[in-house]
Order: structure tokens, then C-alpha cells, then sequence
């Protein structure tokens, strides 16, 4: 064995910005498929991924069938409501994303937590140069079970409750990307504050149950909500996404069918993103200045 | 390689409220303590360096800094050069840590996953990182097991583990915080050859903390002993063991009985202090320190309180470490010397 004769310098020449930036992606890299081979340690994930998502929507569908169906007591006020004529595309679309961004929210908002829990959070911190690698590595392993979880719960909604769909390729793909954006700058700025606020799963309960599932109007128009609360729920980018992707892959319009929500979904991508890797900086000084690293 | 100048660190804690319900829906109140209060060290390259203290002394809360897992509120720490608040990134690449020990390695991987991770993050790659693993699991003495999941680990292996990952970018500073926890004689032994290898022919810088005394005897170069965050003595072994005089230790072993011995000998005047007190099934040792040095046996066994004692033997010892850290942080390794409040 040889010990280092130089030590590490910051970079100062272009050159050493470069060997940065390729450090930081070996090092998400390595991150990525580290975490899918603890992921798969738990073979539930299994069940997780492909059936539980689709268990989580099933109630409200039947639901839906009960009251609004072909001839039942509440079709016309509804579709007065939604304007949609289709019901079930209509809850079903929002639903995939409110689960979608729900284990996005436990995986990524999660993680500096899941690393304190199993005790291995001091040593990541000395061993990456870059901290913020742990979400970027993370966020990598995760789509690609996301990816799996998206296809196997829409091939079960096509299976079992056949919406129709119109979709407008283009914008839907755009739509969906941005909502995966939207959804991870989110998860990292959570993952940030919750270095500060210990009460990890009431941020998260309140996140998926109040805002996603209510607030956005994942499974009713929010013209139902009195003025004050529309202004709220206009506020949250959620509920902007659900309209524009219901808008794209049900409807077959653009994005302009809803372009002022599309910018503000856009802007407030871009905000959280920044927010994320501002509060990581700062969250973790003062973390280091409390000594409550270890504190969860 | 690493100097600490006038380190201070504070904590605030929260004090639960006094009133067994009241304290589930009140604020608590905050009380701060100095952990580490005015801490200088200075540890030269290739040197094994010893932290000693008390529980609560402040050894982790020092170690914590100098790997920038913590943020000082005074003085200054370099490590290799480099500043632990301005240059965190190259602080960190200079140095290897072993601080939760068997928890800080990941136990739903394998040895070998565990170990690849960690060296492709330090930038080892393809061959050289797979040779690099091979190389520390021969080193720490895993190569059988190492493609076991970590979680079937015994806890000595785990921390053994955990050292392998602190070594595997060689760093030239190791920092250890109470590595030989939970191994078994033969795994302590193989650790401090390794560490006294690595000091000696690599030159590597060890700062190493631990409770065990023989241990930071046989292995440091100079050690320091902490208490209340402050440091009381400092100095290569013998040089800490001789500043408590020569010939000042007597340890005397008698039969039991139904009285007490230690009580009535520490009354005696010559006897400046109990250091040790260990009670067998039939004989009880005691450990003091003298006022005086004590040249002849005669002068202990014809004191007033052991007439009516069976004395087996009296030794006139060699002051060891343990006497000198009891002696100067008052109390035995195993009570609680606990950092001190300001409030
Ligand atoms: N994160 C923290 N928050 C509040 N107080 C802390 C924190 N960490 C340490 N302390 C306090 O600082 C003091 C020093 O603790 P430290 O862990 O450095 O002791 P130590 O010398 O390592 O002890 P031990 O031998 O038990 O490991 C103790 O009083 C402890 O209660
Ligand atoms: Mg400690």
C-alpha cells in the first residue's frame, strides 16, 4: 500500500471544472445502482410496484361506476362539473400521478432518513464530494422502477376499466416529463427540510393527503371549493399538471388549452429545483452547527 | 497533518420539563453545554496520535469536526492543510473515518458491494477498485466471508468492514473513533499490527480514540488524555505514566473479610488517593496513590487499618495509564464525566 503524496486541490482551470462534472455523474451513477441492489433486496417490491398502485385507484372507480355511470343518479351534475364526459379517464389519469409522486415522495423526500435510520449517513456525507449526488443517484435508480410501475398499473387500467383516451402525443410526453420534474424537485427540497423537521411522515402524509389527493383535485373538479380554497388549490403546480395531462391524454388538446398553467408548472419546477439544492447547503450547515445530524 | 487550535464547540439540549405530563405538550427548555472547550492538539505526519477521556469528555464531538461532520463555534482545525470549515471537500478526501463503526456500512449488501461502493466513490474504477477490494478484505480479514450480505455479519466483522471502507482510498490520515469495540482478541491484534504497520512503514497519520489503556500503551506515539472538553495532559506514554511520580503507586492485595478495606485506607495519610479497586471471590487488590514515594514494603503493611486484614502481597508499582487518567479525571473509566454546563 501507498499513501497519497498529493492532496486534493479545488479546481481552478477549466479543465478541473470538467473532471468535477464527470465526478459528479460516475458518482450518481455509482449511487443509482447501489440503491437498486439494496432495492431489491426487498422482493416486495414486486407487489409494490406492479398491483399495489392499481389496489390504491380500484375504490375509486367503482365508486365512480356506482353513482355515474350509464343511467345512474349523479351523471349529468357530474359531467356538468368536470366537464369530461369520460369518468373514469377523468379520475384515473390523476390517480396514476398522485401514486406515482407518493413513492417519489417516500423514496427521494425520504432519503436522508431512510441513511440516518440505517445509520450509514455520517459515512455517505465523508465519502461523496458532492452530497447532493445521494438524490441525483437516487432519483436515477428510482425512475427506472417508475418506469415499471407507470406501465404496469396503465396496462391494468386499460385491462380492467378501458377508458378512452385521446391523446395528444407530443404534449402528453411534455406534460408528463415536467410533472416528473415538478415531482422530484419536490421530493429533494423535502429530503432537505426534513434534515431540520423530524416529524418526517406527518410532512409526507400532509403532502400526499391533503395537497396531492385533495387540494389538486385529483378526483373532482375544485370549482366545488369555496373561493378562498380555489385560490389555494390554483396555487399548488399539482393542480395544474392533473388539468393539463387530463387535457393531453384525454381530451387530445395541447398544451396551449392551458398555457398559463403550463408556465406557472414550469417556473415552479425550476423554483423547487433551486429551493432543493439551496435548502441541501443550507439544512446541512446547520445541522453540522446543532451537532443534530443524528437527530431524526 | 492535523492541528487543532483553541477548538470549541457548544451544544444546546433540550431539558425535559420536571413535571412527568406537562413535559409531552410544553416546550422544553434549552440548557447549553461545551463539549469541547479550548481543545489544542497538534498531530505531526506518520504519527499515532491517542485521544483519551472520560464518557462525554468530548473524544467524538473533536473527531466529528476534524472529518467536518460537525461546525466549530471557535478556534481553528486544519487537517492535511486544509481548513474543516473552508476546504470541506478536500478535508474529506484526505482522510479516512471510522466514527459509527458497525452501523455505517450498508448491511443489505454484501462485503464486497459494500467496499466496491465505497471505493468507486472515492474514483477507483473497474480493475483497480475490484483488486483494491480483494486487497482490504485480505487486510481486515474478510476474504471468506465477503460475499456474504453484511446483515449476517458478526458485529466484529462489521466493524471490521467498516475499517476496510476507511482504508480503501489511502488516505494519509486515518481518523478512529473506538475501532476495536466489539472485536475479539485476535481481530484487536490484527487491527493494531495493521495500524501500527500503517503509521510505520507509510507513513499514514492515525488519530485514534478508545477506552481500552493497554491499547493506547502499546500503540501511540503520544496520546492526550480530555476531560470536560478541556485537555489535562498530553505526552508520549511514559512521559504521561512518570507525571505521577515514580514510585507513588502501591498496590496492596488482602483475604476478604466482612469489613471494608478501601474505606479506612483512604483516611491514612500517606495514601493520597484509591485509583483501582477490584474485589475477587477471596481477595480484594487495591490501587492507590502515595503522598510520598514509598521505598519500603514495611512502611504499607504496618498501617493502622490493615492489621486486621490477611495481606497476601504488596507491590510497589509502576504507575500505569489508567492510574494516571483516573487520577486526573477523578473518576473510574466507567462513570460519567460529562461535559460541563454553562447555565
Ligand atoms: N449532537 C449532540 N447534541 C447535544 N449534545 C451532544 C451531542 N453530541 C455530543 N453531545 C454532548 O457533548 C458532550 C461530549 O460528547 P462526546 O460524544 O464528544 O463524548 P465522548 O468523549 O466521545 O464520549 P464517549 O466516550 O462516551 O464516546 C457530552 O456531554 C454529550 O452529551
Ligand atoms: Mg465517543
Amino acid at each position: 500500500m501507498q499513501a497519497h503524496s498529493s492532496s486534493y486541490k479545488l479546481p481552478e482551470t477549466a479543465s478541473a471544472w470538467l473532471r468535477d462534472a464527470i465526478t459528479y455523474w460516475l458518482d450518481s451513477l455509482t449511487i443509482a445502482k447501489y440503491s437498486i441492489f439494496i432495492f431489491s433486496r426487498y422482493r416486495s417490491w414486486l407487489l409494490n410496484l406492479m398491483i399495489g398502485p392499481f389496489l390504491m385507484i380500484a375504490p375509486f372507480v367503482f365508486l365512480g361506476d356506482t353513482l355515474v355511470g350509464e343511467g345512474k343518479p349523479l351523471t349529468g351534475s357530474y359531467f356538468t362539473g368536470t366537464e369530461f364526459t369520460d369518468y373514469i379517464g377523468f379520475l384515473v389519469v390523476p390517480l396514476i400521478a398522485v401514486n406515482l409522486s407518493n413513492t417519489v415522495f417516500t423514496w427521494i423526500g425520504g432519503l436522508i432518513r431512510q441513511e440516518q435510520l440505517m445509520g450509514t449517513f455520517e459515512r455517505a456525507l465523508v465519502t461523496t464530494q458532492f452530497t447532493s449526488t445521494m438524490f441525483i443517484g437516487k432519483t436515477i435508480a428510482h425512475l427506472l422502477y417508475l418506469a415499471i410501475f407507470a406501465v404496469s398499473t396503465v396496462a391494468l387500467v386499460f385491462l380492467w376499466v378501458s377508458p378512452e383516451f385521446d391523446v395528444n402525443l407530443t404534449a402528453a410526453v411534455i406534460v408528463i416529463i415536467l410533472h416528473v420534474l415538478c415531482v422530484y424537485g419536490m421530493a429533494f427540497a423535502m429530503s432537505s427540510l426534513l434534515i431540520r423537521v423530524t416529524d418526517s411522515w406527518t410532512v409526507q402524509t400532509v403532502m400526499t393527503r391533503a395537497v396531492l389527493s385533495i387540494l389538486a383535485g385529483a378526483t373532482f373538479p375544485i370549482v366545488i371549493f369555496p373561493g378562498w380554497l380555489q385560490a389555494i388549490a390554483k396555487a399548488i403546480p399539482f393542480t395544474w399538471i392533473f388539468e393539463l395531462e387530463r387535457q393531453t391524454l384525454l381530451q387530445g388538446n395541447g398544451i396551449d388549452a392551458e398555457l398559463g398553467g403550463f408556465i406557472y408548472v414550469v417556473l415552479a419546477t425550476i423554483f423547487m429545483w433551486i429551493f432543493g439544492f439551496v435548502m441541501l447547503r443550507v439544512e446541512l450547515a446547520n445541522a453540522k452547527r446543532r451537532g443534530s445530524l443524528g437527530n431524526f | 497533518m492535523i492541528e487543532v487550535k483553541s477548538l470549541k464547540k457548544r451544544f444546546r439540549r433540550a431539558m425535559p420539563d420536571s413535571a412527568k405530563w406537562r413535559r409531552i405538550v410544553s416546550r422544553p427548555k434549552y440548557e447549553t453545554v461545551e463539549a469541547v472547550s479550548g481543545l489544542d492538539l497538534e498531530i505531526e505526519k506518520g504519527e499515532f496520535f491517542s485521544l483519551l477521556g472520560p464518557n462525554g469528555a468530548g473524544k467524538t464531538t473533536t473527531v466529528r469536526i476534524l472529518c467536518t461532520l460537525l461546525l466549530p463555534d471557535g478556534g481553528s482545525c486544519r487537517v492535511a492543510g486544509y481548513d474543516v470549515v473552508d476546504d470541506q471537500r478536500a478535508v474529506r478526501r484526505n482522510i479516512g473515518v471510522s466514527i459509527r463503526g458497525e452501523r455505517s456500512v450498508y448491511w443489505k449488501l454484501t462485503g464486497r458491494q459494500n467496499l466496491e461502493y465505497f471505493s468507486n466513490l472515492y474514483g477507483l474504477r473497474g480493475k483497480s477498485a475490484r483488486s483494491r477490494v480483494c486487497e482490504i478484505a485480505e487486510t481486515v480479514g474478510l476474504s471468506d466471508r465477503i460475499d456474504d450480505y453484511v446483515e449476517h455479519y458478526s458485529m466484529g466483522m462489521k466493524q471490521r468492514l467498516a475499517i476496510g471502507a476507511s482504508l480503501i482510498h489511502r488516505p494519509p490520515i486515518l481518523v478512529l473513533d473506538e475501532p476495536t469495540i466489539g472485536l475479539d482478541p485476535n481481530g484487536a491484534r490484527a487491527l493494531r499490527s495493521l495500524l501500527k504497520e500503517l503509521c510505520s512503514t507509510e507513513g499514514v497519520t492515525i488519530l485514534y480514540t478508545t477506552h481500552y489503556m493497554q491499547e493506547a500503551h502499546e500503540l501511540s506515539d503520544r496520546l492526550a488524555i480530555i476531560h470536560r472538553g478541556k485537555k489535562v495532559i498530553e505526552g508520549s506514554p511514559a512521559e504521561v505514566c512518570a507525571s505521577l511520580g515514580d514510585e507513588n503507586i502501591v498496590e496492596i492485595t488482602v483475604s476478604n473479610s466482612d469489613d471494608d478495606v478501601e474505606q479506612p485506607l483512604s483516611n491514612e495519610r500517606v495514601i493520597d488517593k484509591i485509583l483501582h479497586v477490584e474485589r475477587g471471590l477471596l481477595t480484594t487488590t487495591v490501587r492507590a496513590r502515595t503522598v510520598v514515594p514509598v521505598r519500603s514494603v514495611a512502611l504499607i503493611s504496618g498501617l493502622e487499618p490493615l492489621r486486621n486484614f490477611d495481606i497476601q502481597s504488596i507491590h510497589l508499582a509502576q504507575p500505569s495509564l489508567e492510574d494516571v487518567f483516573v487520577s486526573l479525571t477523578g473518576s473510574n473509566i466507567t462513570e460519567v464525566g460529562d461535559a460541563s454546563s454553562l447555565e
